[in-house]
């Protein structure tokens, strides 16, 4: 006879919302870790198999023995996510400050922070319209980013260069939010994960 | 929404070859090139393909 194992993964982090502290409440009986750290829950018994070499940051590894009927090895490793937003510009920005603006790594937070005052107001705006011409919302909003790169781009004066990325900001949140937002509403429930 | 997914680890890709050309034409010249880019690949969307369609 066939036995099925779920293996379900969540990041309580990201998925958890303004409920972090009572999951993990729940789960641990403790407050939340301000550290990044693996938990694994299982009906049957776990017990954590030694590794020969210890890690560096033993909290963002876990190798365990799952006693199922048919036991199983399970390794769970925590990587820091260097990658959401994923923004060329973004990537870009330290080299454009220095070699165009020429102005110190201080500015370039002070850029970066500015930047994502525009993105916070983007996704408080779009958090408040209604569900409708939301294909319309995405492909302007991707229009406002594309034509305030190009000012970005053509900016050679520091305080212009942070007016505009307020722009690119609102750009990129509108572009992203509703592009996650139409990806979701179009995708059958079977594709949305558990 | 795996095509969308994947576009986490595509722009990575892409941010190499913007890298590269950033270091051949200038970092202006590489944003600014690619923000046009962009514009002209909106308006071809929004005028030619089914993404009008969306709602």
């Amino acid at each position: 006879m066939p036995h099925h194992i779920r293996l379900i993964a969540w990041n309580i982090r990201v998925g958890g919302g303004r409920c972090i502290e009572l999951i993990t409440d729940q789960l641990l009986g403790e407050p939340a870790s301000p550290r990044n750290s693996l938990l694994v829950a299982s009906r049957w018994p776990v017990r954590i198999h030694p590794t020969g070499a210890a890690p560096t940051e033993p909290n963002r590894w876990i190798l365990a023995n799952i006693q199922t009927p048919i036991p199983f090895a399970l390794g769970a490793m925590h990587v820091r996510n260097r990658i959401t937003a994923p923004r060329p510009y973004f990537m870009l920005l330290a080299g454009f400050v220095e070699e165009v603006l020429g102005v110190s790594k201080s500015q370039l937070g002070s850029l970066i922070s500015i930047q994502n005052v525009g993105s916070l107001g983007g996704s408080l705006f779009i958090a408040s319209m209604p569900a409708r011409d939301r294909r319309t919302m995405m492909l302007y909003s991707s229009l406002l980013l594309g034509v305030a790169l190009i000012f970005f781009a053509a900016s050679t004066n520091y305080w212009l260069t942070a007016g505009i990325l307020i722009v690119v900001g609102l750009g990129q949140s509108g572009r992203m939010s509703l592009g996650n937002v139409l990806v979701q509403s179009y995708s059958e429930d079977s594709y949305r994960g558990p | 929404m795996s095509i969308y997914m994947m576009e986490f680890g595509v722009t990575m890709i892409g941010t190499f070859f913007i890298g590269m050309l950033a270091a051949w034409i200038g970092v202006q010249w590489a944003i600014g090139g690619t923000a046009v880019w962009l514009v002209l690949m909106l308006v071809y969307l929004m005028t030619c393909t089914e993404l009008v369609r969306l709602d």
